[in-house]
């Protein structure tokens, strides 16, 4: 069945449709009931008003059908016009001091760059997340924290409870965040070995989705 | 302990509703009085558990019992009381259970006002609303419970509810009164389900099935103005409509159950079009569950989303299946509906009534297309767009002067044929007026012809509604005069209360339309940088930066300006803010409006810095007509559903029997 539905998604892929396998499963069924609808309609055409059926269903199945497809998307993704784009570059200081961090000094390994901030709710799961994910990626992938609109104090107390693994950067006057067009946080932005964001992540990242961003960056 | 009994509640309710349903449904096919006694009955018991079930959550909520997870999601040792009863519906689950409040409320109050009149439809309805009733307790027993025991350990303090909540009085009123629209749609819709399923739409049916769909119309109607009026005293970006995903959800069956009412004065008067009619009913619910399922599964992206969550597919099922419900229904019933009468004249008010539905069918369809584009777009071609102002203003301006236009025509036009004489008289005085009014608007310098048409459209229609009004009310004085004049109009007025109360409704919304197109089409605004001390002058007024401060409140930080507003010799102070809640990373603006009837002057705070502040200053025209027009609206509908007979004495004599009596 899962083959079934793949082979599916893929063959509405390439006629430009953007359907992934739960949505080649929604196609399925609509059609399904649709079929079921017609079919039931023309077999008590004695008993029904065929115009109002069928007039119902054109009206109703399209809608229905555009509902259902619609589960896939993720509204609060918002396109950034960066994508395909060389990343805006920065020069930071470490929140536990330490030299200033460049994203550029050291091209050819990917990068995560995460804004984030104390004030904000969802990035204290987010953190968990991005701290195994780098772990896992030691080696592999470079992850920046960049911490937006906020106080050292409070930021230095927020990572004692927290924990990290990768370099905290203080974005002073907010050019960091500016430059890359940070309208909320937390935003994540996956760059490549060229210095290329490949994608953008708005709202809380999940290790899953992070990872299948890294794995043809990494190469494994 | 309150979570287990709050669960309980849900439980009973989900079984009453269940029950009952069956009941209904079996007493309907089977005719039994027995079984409709038993519906009605489990009725009540639902009404009951879902009240009970709500006064469970305030009392847990006023408690601060945070073992609750809801409660510990939303409630907050620091909001005042009031914000902690609000938080009821603040929040996905609160929400559906407050739903279920307001369902059950209607339930109970459509059961016990029918009583057991209609025996042949009304089983039906009870069945259809318990249904209703059934799929909200699933939702509230299952997916969106309100009452699951908090993780432990048991936190000492939440967050308190949302902060736009908070942080207007609008917003506590607002939310409910959407809901009583959305949710009392389910009478009417359970009584055309009744009809159908019946086979049979009589009289005394359509009576009821009007009264409730004006009640759910009324309370739409004040909810998405109060929704409009809270964005542009709010938001600050001085607009009250921006035709986002939800608000256009609700507008949907707004405009459904605006043809419906319409639609179904033609049954009462020529048993007409009763099939028409059901479908519009059917159409104004089906439309709410998918406003329903546009604000709560994530799908679009608006100010008005409740969290991702994953009651969605839940919803897009029940609505699927009331879809196929309902289709279905129509093609197997409608036969059976009509064939007793027809619209044959052309130039007749029957004829403008079906105009009228078919503007609103046709601005629905436009807005429904419009909402759903983007979805359908990303399916298709995974681009994000959104379908804007440019394309709604351009399809909705139109149909919306159409419509202001029939307005005066449809109330001019008698019921059946008119002769070419009674046209004359009918339509000349108020076309002259009509034509005045654009002369006027042309001498004030308008020269744009959408709102010119406004005008004029505007002006017929009120001529005419005003005639209509009072022209049966005086006939029946003249006729009743012998005993007191006070007395006889106070009969006139309860015997045309329906009528009046209509054409009150007709005036709020003209009066609607014309501020709303005025103020969009002759809105003036600037932005303005000012450093301290310096002044800029926007039309008639000139604007001094004098300082910024800033307060902090328990749960918010403002940053203010103090702006000196001078125009001519008097001089105030303005003091638009930037508001900052700690749980979300971007102030809101807190525009400081200063209104007038002839206009509003709108200052909104854009940025503050050490250099100067950012304003955006807007004269905005005729804007607080459209909360008065709103608010007649109310008006015009609770007059029209108080029967008033008190008033009426023994000597009512019917608006008709005393037109024609004075010819």
């Amino acid at each position: 069945m899962d083959a079934v539905l793949a082979r599916l998604a893929t063959a509405l892929s390439e006629m430009g449709f953007v359907v992934d396998v739960t949505g080649a499963a929604t196609v399925l069924l609509w059609l399904g009931v649709v079929a079921a609808l017609v079919a039931l309609g023309v077999a008590l055409r004695k008993r029904v008003n065929l115009t109002v059926w069928f007039a119902g269903l054109v009206v109703t199945a399209p809608l229905l059908l555009v509902l259902g497809l619609s589960f896939q998307n993720d509204p609060h993704q918002i396109d950034s016009p960066l994508v395909g784009r060389p990343a805006p570059d920065f020069l930071l200081s470490p929140i536990d001091g330490g030299a200033p961090v460049r994203l550029s000094e050291q091209r050819g390994t990917p990068a995560v760059v995460n804004f984030w901030a104390t004030w904000c709710v969802p990035c204290k799961a987010e953190h968990r997340t991005l701290v195994a994910v780098a772990r896992r990626m030691e080696g592999k992938a470079r992850f920046f924290g960049v911490v937006y609109q906020d106080e050292p104090a409070k930021i230095r107390k927020w990572l004692e409870g927290a924990g990290s693994a990768y370099p905290q950067l203080l974005d002073v006057g907010s050019k960091a965040a500016i430059a890359y067009g940070v309208y909320g946080v937390p935003e994540t932005y996956v760059i490549d070995g060229d210095g290329v964001i490949t994608y953008k992540f708005t709202g809380p990242v999940d290790a899953a989705s992070l990872l299948s961003k890294l794995a043809p960056l990494v190469g494994s | 302990m309150i979570a287990y009994i709050g669960q309980g509640f849900v439980l009973a309710g989900l079984l009453c509703a269940a029950a009952g349903s069956v009941a209904g449904f079996g007493a309907g096919a089977m005719r039994s009085a027995t079984g409709w006694a038993w519906a009605r009955g489990l009725a009540l018991g639902f009404s009951a558990c879902m009240v009970l079930a709500n006064l469970t959550m305030v009392y847990a909520l006023l408690i601060h019992d945070f073992s609750v997870r809801y409660v510990a999601q939303v409630g907050s040792l620091v909001s005042p009381a009031y914000i902690t009863i609000v938080s009821l519906w603040s929040s996905l689950e609160g929400s559906i259970l407050f739903w279920g409040f307001i369902l059950g409320i209607y339930v109970a109050a459509a059961t016990l006002l029918n009583g057991d009149k209609n025996p042949s439809t009304m089983p039906w309805a009870t069945g259809v609303w318990l249904a209703v009733g059934t799929f909200f307790c699933f939702l509230l027993a299952g997916p969106a419970n309100a009452f699951l025991p908090a993780p432990s350990p048991v936190p000492l303090d939440g967050p308190g509810p949302n902060p736009l909540l908070q942080n207007h009085v609008l917003m506590i009123i607002h939310p409910p009164m959407l809901y009583l629209g959305y949710v009392g749609m389910t009478i009417p819709f359970g009584i055309a389900a009744g009809a159908l399923f019946a086979g049979r739409l009589e009289a005394s049916q359509i009576a009821p099935l009007r009264r409730w769909l004006l009640v759910a119309w009324g309370f739409l109607t004040v909810g998405i103005t109060l929704g409009g009026w809270w964005a542009y005293e709010v938001l600050g970006w001085g607009g009250y409509w921006a035709w986002d995903p939800v608000e256009n959800a609700s507008l949907l069956p707004w405009l459904t159950a605006t043809a419906a009412l319409h639609a179904a004065m033609l049954p009462q008067r020529r048993a007409a079009l009763k099939g028409w009619t059901v479908t519009l009913v059917l159409a104004s619910f089906l439309l709410t569950l998918l406003g329903t399922f546009m604000t709560r599964s994530g799908v679009f992206n608006s100010v008005h989303s409740f969290s991702q969550s994953d009651i969605g597919p839940t919803i897009l099922a029940f609505l699927s299946i009331c879809l196929v419900f309902s289709v279905a229904l129509l093609a197997l019933r409608i036969d059976k509906l009509e064939g007793e009468g027809a619209v044959t004249t052309v130039v007749s008010r029957e004829t403008a009534f079906l105009l009228n539905n078919l503007l609103f069918v046709a601005l629905t369809f436009t807005v429904l297309i419009g909402t759903t584009f983007p979805l359908i777009a990303e399916a298709i071609r995974d681009v994000k767009l959104s379908v804007g102002e440019p394309y709604f203003n351009r399809m909705a301006v139109p149909i919306g002067v159409s419509i202001l236009f029939l307005m005066g025509v449809g109330p001019a036009l008698p019921w059946g044929q008119a002769s070419t004489e009674r046209l004359r008289t009918q339509l000349v005085p108020p076309l002259v007026v009509g034509a005045l009014v654009v002369g006027v608007g042309l001498g004030a310098g308008l020269r744009d012809f959408w709102p010119l048409a406004t005008l004029g459209c505007g002006g017929f229609s009120v001529w005419v509604t005003v005639r209509e009004m009072v022209a049966p009310v005086r006939a029946q004085v003249a006729a009743n005069r012998a005993g007191g004049l006070g007395s006889a109009f106070g009969a006139a007025v309860a015997s045309n209360h329906r009528r009046i109360g209509g054409y009150v409704v007709h005036l709020g919304i003209i009066t609607m339309i014309i501020s709303i197109a005025m103020s969009s089409a002759y809105s003036v605004d600037a932005e303005l940088r000012l450093a301290k001390g310096e002044c800029a002058a926007f039309e008639e007024y000139q604007l001094c930066y004098e300082q910024a401060r800033t307060e902090q409140e328990a749960h918010r930080s403002l940053q203010i300006a103090d702006i000196r507003l001078t125009r001519g010799d008097s001089s105030s102070i303005v003091s638009p803010a930037l508001v900052t809640y700690p749980s979300m990373g971007t102030p809101i603006g807190a525009p400081d409006v200063r209104t007038t009837p002839g206009y509003d002057l709108y200052v909104s705070l854009m940025s503050v810095t050490p250099e100067g502040v950012g304003l955006h200053v807007y004269q905005k025209p005729l804007i607080v007509w459209i909360w008065i027009g709103a608010g007649l609206a109310a008006l015009g509908t609770l007059f029209s559903l108080t029967p008033l007979r008190w008033l009426q004495g023994g000597r009512a004599v019917s608006a008709e029997a005393a037109v024609a009596a004075s010819k």
